[in-house]
């Protein structure tokens, strides 16, 4: 797994509270972009390092995570 | 035997056993977040995460699966590869625009047939062990 999905894991709680329902991307153990959607994140770290594989993940909102699957 | 280990998402003492892959679309990679669910028959994918990409996910197999409340959605299938951890597997592979969660979901096809999926809240883990 990766550094920046360790990252993700490990921040978990946090991410929820304050990028609830939103995309992000991290790069380096750090939020580099956020937005509504996977593209508009993807561009957005792009722009900001040029060739970075960054990881991108939907914060799920509070009301999802107790759930029945 | 070789294992995988992801540590659980946890949320004020809700535990949750998401864990990043890796889904090779025919023009591109995706890497995702998915909640490990043995008790889905398929891994559906939202299709909010592919509508941007190259790829025409209607044009799958469709399938009518059952959900909680009873009723059906449509899932299109395709054989694709997954990756978990380093492992690159063939896999059937579904894609909704009406999964009404937020999460992606890894299901038993294709994927328990290669792996043994242990959960353990009391080590907030989950363990893919190779069969």
């Amino acid at each position: 797994m990766s550094k920046d999905w360790l990252w993700i894991i490990a921040h978990f709680e946090d991410l929820v509270i304050k990028y609830s329902g939103k995309y992000i991307a991290v790069f380096n153990e750090e939020i580099i972009a956020d937005g509504t959607s996977r593209k508009e994140v993807k561009n957005m770290a792009k722009e900001k390092y040029p060739g970075s594989a960054s990881s991108i993940f939907l914060v799920p909102k509070e009301e999802s995570l107790e759930c029945l699957l | 035997m070789s294992f995988i280990e992801f540590p659980y998402s946890i949320f004020k003492e809700i535990k949750i056993p998401i864990i990043p892959v890796k889904i090779y679309l025919p023009n591109e990679e995706l890497e995702i977040a998915v909640f490990v669910d043995s008790g889905a028959t398929y891994t559906i994918i939202r299709a909010d995460e592919v509508k941007d990409l190259d790829f025409n996910f209607k044009t799958g197999m469709q399938k009518m699966i059952q959900v909680g409340d009873g009723s059906f959605i449509p899932v299109y299938l395709h054989n694709l590869k997954i990756e978990i951890g380093e492992k690159k597997i063939p896999a059937t592979i579904g894609f909704s625009e009406r999964l009404g969660i937020e999460f992606n979901i890894l299901g038993r096809k294709d994927i328990f047939e290669v792996f043994r999926v242990c959960f353990s809240d009391k080590n907030k883990k989950t363990t893919f062990y190779e069969e």
